[in-house]
């Protein structure tokens, strides 16, 4: 299976905050979610993604090329969206969408327009004086117009109303249908990760904590609770960011069947949302 | 049962926008959760509660008493987040704190501390200084800090990542349980109400659109999914709303039960989520 | 009504701060240059007047208003504790004054002609008159409408400067008005004597505080947050 992004052991050294041998794929026409706490790495991830940030270690080939040597030609094959979109604030929406459009190879103006005219974006508005919601709508216009196999996101849904979310993902998840485009996206919004994505990479503390399918953790991961008495040696490295409570424990395993089978009625095992996974992971590294 | 927050006929009309005839109340010691669509009314619900404007007709009770006769007396006792806090970018949190304690009788200097701490909030530091999260742990301490029997908070969520979501939550949940509380709180993250609400108020172009108790509606709406020449308006009762997709027809349906009884073998009934529910009602063809 | 002075100041401690070392800066300065009283009860009056105009536009600049309406109070209340931390601000601008001029050289002097009731009672009669007249219009139009006032001022005072040059020695409408003004002013003071004029300069004091205060009231009242 080919492989659109393959990060190997990617590191990057901040003061106060390391990025840790991070390895993920993504096979061409699938989308990958990409999530974990504030501050876990996710944006960093990215970053470097898209060589914005120079890495200390580890490789990131895209398309199969490396990301910094073949930085133009990867590049320009990316359509990419940051949290904050950057467009040139005194200039009309649609002049400064084209000014950066007009840098890729494939730029597609009709594209941009019917797209943006989907979206509602008022084109004629100054940058400035959109909204964040119709700011990020910008962007993900311009980085669907120009042809690209890779769309890479960050927290692209962040400020879209409900019902705006819903629509873009599922225009995004019908991008990948004709097999060619990929999509990785970061986002806090783990209820977008259970409606398109098909991969999830989680990032917790700037390590990678689990990068597959997300049927496995749907089928593997569960939320356990139980009676405190319950809890022992044998369950070392099985319950994680165990949380005590007046009623008894609460705590996120990756086994679910080994739970079962330890503890069969004694502990209710039940589907554990992308919320709590992301906490109880959190709780786990953040004692 | 006491209405802790009454609202009746509410009414308020901006160029182009007008919040019209709004009714719901919240019982004491619940958490109502307000959703709707950007710009559907939650935000203009919320400042006319708080008086930050004025209402063209209707009537706000809050505790039982006229909110802007007794709007001193209300605000004592209410502890409100707003989306974008407004507190001042150069103060720091600690005088920000000696600046608004004082008007609350009520204000336990301990809690907030320990709060603070919880929070991992410096005190010393500037309130510009804070991240977004940040700054709304720093509401909510301020908002809790002084035995508020109501708070009021809107969008507390937005841009915020799981884990303090859930912090969050779990939070509120826990002051639900030792005390009488009421919780309204405003949001676009539909999962996060239904993890903790006891009543949604749906809200859609200055419209209330149902005001229920969660639980009511879970069971009562409901997504049926058919194929698209099976399809037909009249043949779902209670429809809502529906869409066409190349897979076929979902619709939304109000009366989960009767639209089980009309089922037929090849359509799907699934449980309605408070997200379809937004999404049909603003997106979806609308029925009758 | 302790709560809300003392939230302001709190609030604006730096500009407080920042505006007691301009008035000591000007109280040094100018006895040093032999400027003539009057001229530092206008530049200190306008000076002491703008830092409650100050803590209006900090309001706006922070959208504070929104967090003052939430706390137990009034809309009223707020708006009195204004003129009162207002007030009390720009009296203790007056005691700065005094006393820093109490402390260097030639200072006394300038000191003996303020301390004088015709001269306090013309001092508080600038500061009145900057603070009600710019108050309840930076509550309308905001920080920016301040500057928009000031600069129309510049521009009435420039094209006033103009006409009176166009309309050299012809019917001149300014300088009558001027001297209208004056004349006035000249009656009333030989009608009511020096004690009666002083007592009628107090009371329009106190009626331009108070208009000012009704006006701020009802702008803020109405005001949509």
């Amino acid at each position: 299976m080919e492989h659109i992004v393959e990060i190997k052991s990617l590191r990057k050294e901040y003061p106060g905050f390391t990025l840790n041998d991070i390895s993920l794929r993504l096979p061409r026409g699938f989308i990958m979610g990409l999530i974990g706490p504030n501050g876990a790495g996710k944006t960093t991830t990215i970053k470097l993604i898209l060589n914005m940030v120079r890495k200390n270690g580890g490789e990131v080939r895209v398309f199969g090329l490396d990301s910094v040597r073949d930085e133009k030609a990867v590049k320009s094959r990316i359509g990419f969206v940051l949290e904050t979109p950057t467009f040139t604030s005194y200039l009309p929406a649609g002049k400064a969408a084209s000014a950066v459009g007009k840098v890729y190879p494939s730029w597609d103006e009709a594209c941009f327009q019917r797209i943006a005219g989907e979206f509602g974006v008022p084109l004629k508005k100054r940058v400035h004086a959109l909204s964040r919601g119709t700011l990020m709508k910008l962007a993900i216009a311009v980085a669907l117009s120009h042809g690209a196999e890779l769309l890479v996101l960050d927290e692209p849904t962040s400020g879209l109303d409900p019902v705006f979310r819903r629509e873009l993902l599922e225009r995004l998840s019908g991008l990948i249908r004709d097999e060619r485009t990929s999509i990785l996206f970061s986002t806090h919004l783990t209820s977008d990760i259970e409606r398109i994505a098909d991969y999830i990479t989680i990032i917790c503390g700037g390590s990678i904590v689990f990068s597959g399918e997300k049927d496995e953790i749907r089928e593997n991961w569960a939320m356990v609770k139980g009676d405190p008495g319950l809890l022992g040696s044998g369950t070392e490295g099985l319950l994680l960011g165990i949380r005590k409570g007046p009623y008894g424990f609460k705590a996120l395993t990756r086994d679910a069947e080994r739970v079962r089978s330890l503890w069969g009625e004694r502990a209710v095992v039940e589907r554990v949302s992308f919320d709590d996974v992301i906490y109880f992971l959190n709780r786990e590294n953040n004692p | 049962m006491d209405s802790v927050l009454e609202i009746k006929r509410l009414r308020k009309e901006y160029k182009g926008f007008t919040l019209n005839d709004v009714s719901f109340s919240l019982p004491e010691g619940f958490i109502m959760g307000l959703i709707g669509p950007n710009g559907a009314g939650k935000t203009t619900i919320i400042k006319l509660v708080m008086n930050l404007i004025r209402r063209n007709a209707g009537e706000i009770k809050v505790f039982g008493l006229d909110n802007i006769r007794s709007e001193a007396e209300i605000k004592a006792r209410i502890g409100f987040v707003y989306d974008n806090p407004f507190f001042y970018d150069d103060i720091s949190l600690k005088s920000l704190k000696s600046a608004i304690a004082p008007f609350y009788p009520k204000w336990d200097e301990r809690l907030f501390q320990k709060l603070m701490e919880e929070f991992d909030l410096p005190l010393k530091k500037k309130f510009k200084t804070l991240s977004h999260g940040m700054k709304m742990k720093f509401a909510l301490a301020i908002a809790m800090s002084h035995d508020a029997d109501l708070l009021i908070l809107d969008e507390p969520t937005a841009g915020l990542d799981p884990v303090f979501r859930i912090e969050l939550l779990d939070r509120l949940a826990a002051l639900m349980e030792n005390e009488r509380k009421s919780v309204l709180f405003s949001t676009h993250i539909t999962t996060d109400l239904e993890r903790i609400a006891d009543y949604i108020t749906f809200i859609k172009d200055g419209e209330i659109v149902f005001t229920a108790a969660k639980d009511e509606i879970l069971e009562n709406w409901a997504v049926v999914k058919t194929g698209g020449d099976r399809f037909e308006s009249d043949g779902v009762p209670g429809l809502r709303g529906y869409r066409r997709s190349e897979y076929g027809v979902e619709a939304l349906t109000s009366d989960a039960g009767a639209a089980r009884q009309a089922l037929s073998r090849d359509d799907v009934l699934e449980r309605a989520s408070l997200e379809d529910i937004m999404f049909f009602m603003s997106k979806g063809e609308r029925h009758g | 009504m302790v709560n809300l002075i003392r939230k302001e100041l709190i609030l604006n401690r730096l500009n407080i701060l920042i505006f007691g070392g301009m008035i000591a800066a000007y109280a040094v300065y100018m006895p040093l240059r032999k400027v003539s009283s009057g001229f530092l009860m206008v530049s200190i009056g306008v000076i002491s007047a703008f830092l409650p105009i100050s803590f209006q536009a900090r309001e706006d600049r922070f959208k504070g208003a929104a967090l003052n309406c939430s706390l137990p109070t009034s809309r009223n209340q707020l708006i009195l504790a204004r003129y009162v931390t207002g007030w009390l601000m720009m009296t203790a601008g007056i005691f700065l004054t005094i006393a820093i001029l109490l402390m260097i050289p030639g200072g006394l002097t300038i000191v003996h002609s303020l301390l004088t009731l015709k001269s306090l009672i013309l001092w508080l009669f600038i500061i009145s008159l900057v603070f009600c007249l710019i108050l309840p219009f930076t509550m309308r139009f905001g920080f920016i409408g301040v500057l928009v006032f000031l600069v129309a001022l510049q521009l009435l005072g420039t094209l006033m400067l103009i006409l009176s040059l166009m309309f050299r020695g012809k019917t001149n409408a300014i300088r009558a008005l001027f001297n209208g003004i004056s004349g006035l002013v000249r009656t009333l003071k030989a009608g009511l004597g020096e004690t009666g004029f002083l007592l009628l300069g107090v009371l329009f004091i106190l009626i331009m505080n108070v208009l000012s205060f009704f006006i701020s009231r009802q702008l803020f009242a109405r005001k949509d947050l």
